[in-house]
């Protein structure tokens, strides 16, 4: 190459760089291109080959965009990843991320969370995502339930009530190991137990619905119209209860009730309630609703197009209750029409309001199969008042009757059916991994005779927070703790941690 | 200029009213009004500027991205209208719906300008998906292979990464 070709080179380059469009280099490109030799298009193809795209998008987006990518990145990654590169460990561990992901999580909106005190937080959710309790609680003073009717136990914040003779309802503090007993007056027979973190409400047969007071024992009632509810919740020192019978307020309304103000409310809702999910901060209601709008697809044939919507209703005012938002829940498992949505009522021993399960069938195809349908389960988080969605396939092989609870934001608990014996797994949808056994969480139960998948031997009740898991069945109540708080003499430290 | 503002008005009543913009490598796009105001920033732009049919310069988008960005909201043109920053809190899960998916299938540097450009056009339903799908690609990845996709140099010291990973030691997933 001499002289004279180095300066038309420069030329060219030079003219090239001039170009004032987009277009116009292009075509020059083009034309360039169109001039090469097979030799010289092999050394093209092998520079594009090294030419490779790749692009540090996080570290180098905007803060206000990384924290929108990092806030769907799990409380694990955004610590694991603080070693890929100075960038992103100034990123990850920058108040904005925590302060995002700690509201993400706990619904506390405008407070500032201190890097210890995130630590501490994400320590204890990483325990409960992966089944690692700091302790297990052997106490003594846990009777098993009399009989099997484990709509009678509850458990909040730290409190496990059951019911006793059928009259009494024992609460029990497992920090403090105290014990309270409530009943009525007339010692009513009582059935299905709810507490919440400051009150506990139970349904007499005679169709009220009676509330204590946890701290100054005070008590309350209303009359129900009917013992069949779809649905029954409390939360803070609010009640609510679904009814699917014909009243002034529709056909599908909820029971809303207020101990501060004792004043019990009707509200309308939209059919085939499944899910309420009551806040105890705001005075709003989320309910879950699963619509049936059938449509005619392709040759005239009629699909199932069954859809999941959440309405969020306003209880400000006290008129009419308003719907402050809707929107359709994406069902996890169903990547096109015609799956059958059913609601399973009865199935589970953790049904009747806690959680709302389905059952759904892939489209019936051609042959005759025994198509295994999907379980789906809703569930609603009070402190981010969020509904989330839990699919189980059918090789999750969850235990019938099924045994759930929603322990934390988009983390489920449930007893898996592992070839016969029952074991503890953890769902959390959002995780890569989204289904994965409880480690260190090992309910000590006999494998079964035989794998069949319904079994009605044994029954087990799971329930939970942040603070402890429970799991009953006939014969005892294991307690695992994940907090760190202070307990009782009688917690055994897990081996694992 | 008079004759085109008639023109404008004219086609106000019938066909949609297209409006041109002018992107940093000053190619000339047309897009339709309706289209176009996926875009908070240019919806507030219109609503400010009175119609004067001249090019809308943008300045911090070329034409191949901008392309991009005008598939994503025709294809998206009648999705409803987002109900305000409530709504943001309730997808936090990082499903894409398949058209989306199919779209975001570019390459990092494509995935980037496209973000940039959403956060800075005010589209806020491809911001987002552009996130998730970076989350998606960080998601269940090691720190070695995270820098292996992105191409990231380890600029910490050996012993500056050996206190990080020790500090963190409790998240890694054992």
């Amino acid at each position: 190459m001499d002289l004279s070709d180095s300066s038309t080179i420069q030329q060219i380059i030079s003219l090239f760089s001039l170009l004032p469009s987009t277009s116009a280099r292009l075509a020059a490109c083009h034309q360039i291109l169109d001039q090469l030799s097979p030799h010289e298009w092999r050394d093209a193809q092998v520079r594009i080959n090294q030419r490779s795209f790749q692009r540090d998008i996080l570290g180098e987006s905007p803060p206000e965009v990384a924290v929108q990518i990092a806030q769907h990145l799990g409380l694990a990654e955004l610590h694991v990843l603080q070693r890929v590169s100075r960038k992103w460990h100034r990123l990850l561990s920058s108040d904005l991320v925590r302060g995002t992901a700690y509201q993400q999580y706990t619904g506390c909106v405008g407070i500032h969370v201190a890097a210890d005190q995130f630590i501490h937080y994400a320590k204890q959710r990483l325990r409960l995502e992966r089944g690692l309790p700091v302790c297990k609680i052997l106490d003594r003073d846990l009777p098993p339930p009399h009989d099997s009717n484990f709509d009678c136990l509850d458990y909040a914040n730290g409190n496990y009530a059951w019911l006793e003779n059928n009259t009494h309802i024992v609460v029990h503090d497992l920090r403090k190991r105290k014990v309270r007993r409530f009943c009525t007056e007339n010692r009513d027979s009582l059935r299905d137990v709810r507490l919440s973190e400051s009150m506990v409400v139970a349904i007499s047969v005679r169709a009220y619905c009676h509330a204590w007071n946890l701290e100054t024992g005070d008590h309350a009632s209303f009359r129900i119209p009917a013992l069949h509810f779809r649905a029954f919740v409390a939360r803070g020192m609010k009640v609510a209860l679904g009814f699917t019978y014909p009243s002034i307020a529709g056909d599908e309304y909820i029971i809303y009730w207020d101990m501060d103000s004792r004043v019990a409310r009707n509200i309308g809702v939209a059919p085939n309630l499944v899910l309420i999910g009551l806040q105890s901060a705001t005075n709003s209601l989320s309910t879950l609703h699963l619509e049936r709008n059938n449509i005619v697809q392709g040759r005239g044939q009629l699909c199932h197009n069954e859809r999941l919507r959440v309405v969020k209703h306003s209880l400000e005012n006290h008129g009419p209750v308003d719907s402050l938002l809707s929107y359709i829940l994406q069902l996890p498992v169903l990547a096109e029409f015609d799956w059958r949505v059913l609601t399973l009522h009865n199935i589970s021993n953790d049904a009747s309001g806690r959680l709302a399960v389905f059952s759904c069938e892939p489209p019936v195809s051609g042959v005759a199969s025994t198509n295994p349908s999907y379980v789906v389960v809703a569930t609603y988080n009070h402190k981010t008042d969020e509904m989330c969605l839990h699919g189980l396939s059918p090789k999750d092989t969850p235990y019938h009757p099924l045994c759930m609870a929603a322990v934390d934001r988009g983390l489920l608990y449930y007893v898996k059916n592992d070839r016969g014996k029952p074991v503890i797994w953890i769902s959390e949808p959002a995780s890569p991994i989204s289904h994965r056994p409880a480690a260190a969480m090992d309910p000590g139960l006999p494998r079964e005779a035989t794998t069949r998948v319904y079994s009605y031997a044994t029954r087990f009740a799971l329930r939970g927070d942040r603070e402890f898991v429970l799991m009953i069945n006939e014969n005892d109540v294991k307690v695992w703790g994940f907090g760190d708080t202070a307990i009782s003499e009688t917690a055994v430290p897990t081996a694992t941690t | 200029m008079s004759e085109q503002t008639e023109q404008n008005a004219q086609v106000e009543q019938s066909a949609p009213q297209i409006l041109t913009f002018c992107t940093n490598d000053n190619a000339i796009l047309e897009v339709e009004r309706d289209v176009a105001e996926r875009s908070v920033l240019i919806r507030h732009l219109l609503e400010d500027l009175p119609a004067s049919g001249q090019a809308i310069p943008l300045q911090m988008v070329n034409e191949a991205v901008m392309k991009k960005v005008i598939e994503w909201c025709r294809h998206h043109q009648k999705d409803p209208p987002s109900t305000g920053d409530d709504d943001d809190s309730r997808r936090k899960t990082t499903d894409i719906e398949e058209w989306d998916q199919k779209f975001m299938q570019v390459d990092q540097e494509m995935l980037f300008e496209i973000i940039l450009a959403a956060n800075f056009l005010d589209i806020k339903g491809l911001l987002d998906v552009g996130c998730k799908t970076v989350a998606n690609m960080i998601k269940g990845k090691s720190p070695e292979e995270i820098r292996k996709t992105f191409n990231i140099q380890n600029d910490f010291t050996p012993e500056e990464e050996d206190q990080i990973r020790r500090e963190n030691e409790w998240a890694e997933d054992r």
